[in-house]
């Protein structure tokens, strides 16, 4: 697969994890290891500046190797989204998750308030990724606004239901001209490698990891299955066809 | 039951005696719940079900709330009260309550103790004094102790739309409102005077809240009072309609226990801890994104336990007396207490309790400058 890069920067590893819902620091920094991810998310709302508590997820991620992406979990609209981005400028960190989600049985992200944030955070000079529900047309207007992604859900957050939008994210990763990473409702590393059998650019995780038995094996499993999963392509798999072919074919004449 | 509601308590009760063991196992196996499968849940037939409930009322939890408990402490500013309500000591007529308001001094002084024990979200408490608790001043305090904590919540007497705009500006996210009991008779007989005895003003206190910005609105009634099932009936009830009317806002859910209070109140319809965990079961199941919080009313040992399944939010320390965490000092005491705790630890107890259970505590889930 040709090479990732978002923003000023270039992957080697197309699985990004968020840090919500571990059971401590030690467990997330276990699991940021064994993923060997190069992106995570993290909450403006669980970061402390100055006077940090126990839960302060920013001390279990050497920012050396790992590029921190602010959320803007929380917000309902775009001022708030926009508020939290600045704040998180302010404090040194320039890639913004744009997440806005009145909603909070469903958490779906609302498109014209992450539209008007897009544009907001873009003209801060910020990378700015919106998680954007499986809408081809809004992933091509945030890609306009300055997204340097996009980030179509699968389902809703936190839902484990696995890629429940396939249709549309096929449509936004042949149009897009920015990396596509598929987030929210990833349950399972055979998701993961769905997304990217699809075309997508990138899978973002985080409950999947995090509420697991084994978060650390599980954050292995998905680094795994994401690889697997690219080496696939790169290997070209063959047509898919209606009837058998046989793998030792016997052919009648001569 | 609550009003909006087109089933009458004869409705709810006779449904909820006539569930069988089918139908709760039916609920048990849905993946979306509705009003009905509440009721399922809560039911008598549901009771051998319990076990079954604990597992998959622990999967729902930390799908939503991962491995995570989100702590806060109540501040109480103040306990002057006018009103007559019959279970609490701080009703008017109760002459043995020691009176006091806190002066924003004594409200930073007690803020920043409690901040010291690395608590960062706050729930402001005080009694229904008018003349004393104006919007200006509640505001006044919201604006003093954002800069302290990450999060605040308020819980005291319903205010106007407009008043809640003025308070959600001012720096409180949450609210926090029992409507005590949802049996309009029985809610006269126990709030015979003063403003809260206007039930439909204290119905409509969320809505108001919502629409006037509030992230959090916490529901609740007075277990104790009414029989639990039928009340639990309406809280959900209440519930659904504010997930429909405030969609923008998240329902939190509080299940309050009334104890014996010195002014010799028995309360009617005891529930006991069997009852207590199947209701906190039943709403985490059927509201699998709705908060939940656990007071310090529960003793430790069901507090640890209902965190891994249900709650997802617990107090830590708390101080139910004005005054309670610095300003009294030594002379703190029980006689001016709004009700009896059963968990005593101190914050860092309770921390190591919920750390011990494989859960991280978190006290930072907001930030104030948004």
């Amino acid at each position: 697969m040709k090479q990732l890069t978002i923003g000023n920067k270039t992957f080697t590893n197309r699985f990004f994890l968020g840090t919500g819902k571990f059971a401590s620091s030690e467990q997330t920094k276990a699991a940021l290891t064994a993923s060997e991810t190069e992106l995570v998310t993290v909450a403006l709302t669980r970061v402390h500046e100055g006077n940090s508590s126990g839960d302060d997820i920013l001390k279990a991620i050497d920012r050396s190797k790992v590029e921190v992406m602010l959320n803007t979990s929380g917000a309902r609209n775009a001022d708030e989204a926009v508020r939290i981005a600045k704040i998180g400028k302010a404090a040194g960190f320039n890639w913004i998750k744009i997440e806005v989600h009145p909603d909070a049985r469903y958490l779906l992200p609302d498109p014209v308030e992450t539209l008007e944030a897009v544009r907001a955070c873009a003209k801060l000079g910020m990378v700015v990724l919106p998680y954007i529900n499986a809408d081809p047309v809004l992933a091509r207007h945030c890609e306009d606004a300055g997204a340097a992604a996009v980030m179509p859900l699968g389902s809703p957050i936190g839902s484990n239901r696995g890629i429940r939008t396939r249709d549309m994210i096929e449509i936004i990763v042949e149009q897009s001209h920015v990396p596509v990473v598929v987030d929210a409702g990833i349950g399972l590393p055979s998701h993961a490698a769905e997304a990217i059998e699809l075309g997508a650019d990138a899978v973002l995780a985080n409950t999947a990891v995090a509420a697991a038995g084994d978060p650390v094996k599980m954050a292995e499993a998905f680094k795994l299955a994401v690889r697997a999963a690219e080496l696939a392509l790169e290997a070209k798999p063959p047509r898919t066809s209606t009837t058998a072919n046989a793998t030792s074919p016997m052919d009648i004449f001569k | 039951m609550f009003p909006h509601l087109k089933y009458s308590e004869a409705d709810v009760d006779g449904y909820i005696s006539g569930v069988a063991p089918e139908m709760v196992e039916a609920s048990i196996a849905k993946e979306r719940h509705d009003w009905f499968d509440l009721l399922n849940l809560l039911s008598g037939a549901a009771r051998p079900f319990v076990p079954e409930m604990r597992r998959l009322a622990q999967v729902v939890r930390r799908r939503y709330y991962g491995k995570t408990v989100s702590v806060y402490a109540p501040l109480y500013i103040g306990n002057t009260c006018i009103n007559s309500c019959r279970y609490c000591d701080f009703r008017r007529q109760h002459t043995g309550t020691v009176r006091r308001n806190l002066t924003l001094d004594e409200i930073r002084a007690e803020a920043e103790a409690i901040r010291k024990t690395g608590i960062d979200s706050l729930l402001v408490v005080a009694g229904e004094d008018p003349k004393v608790n104006t919007v200006a001043h509640l505001a006044e305090v919201g604006r003093l102790l954002k800069t302290i904590f990450s999060y605040l919540a308020l819980e005291v007497a319903p205010q106007s739309e407009d008043g809640y705009r003025e308070l959600f500006a001012a720096g409180f996210e949450g609210l926090t409102c029992f409507q005590e009991t949802y049996d309009q008779t029985l809610y006269r007989e126990m709030h015979p005077a003063g403003p809260k005895a206007d039930y439909d003003w204290r119905l409509d206190t969320q809505l108001r809240a919502g629409r006037a910005g509030f992230r959090i609105l916490g529901c609740a009634f007075l277990l104790g009072l009414g029989p639990w099932r039928r009340e639990a009936a309406s809280l959900a009830a209440h519930a659904f309609y504010l997930m429909k009317e405030c969609y923008e806002a998240k329902v939190q859910f509080a299940f309050p226990r009334i104890c014996r209070v010195d002014g010799g109140f028995v309360p009617p319809c005891e529930v006991d801890d069997a009852d207590l965990e199947q209701m906190m079961l039943a709403f985490r199941i059927v509201f699998p994104q709705c908060c939940m919080t656990v007071s310090t009313r529960e003793a430790p040992a069901f507090r640890d336990r209902i965190v891994l399944t249900a709650a997802d939010n617990m107090s830590a320390g708390s101080r139910v007396t004005p005054g309670g965490y610095a300003v009294l000092g030594k002379e703190r005491s029980a006689d001016v207490a709004q009700f009896t705790l059963s968990d005593g630890r101190s914050p860092s107890e309770v921390f190591a309790a919920i750390r011990a259970n494989g859960q991280e505590v978190v006290f930072k889930n907001w930030d104030n400058r948004i």
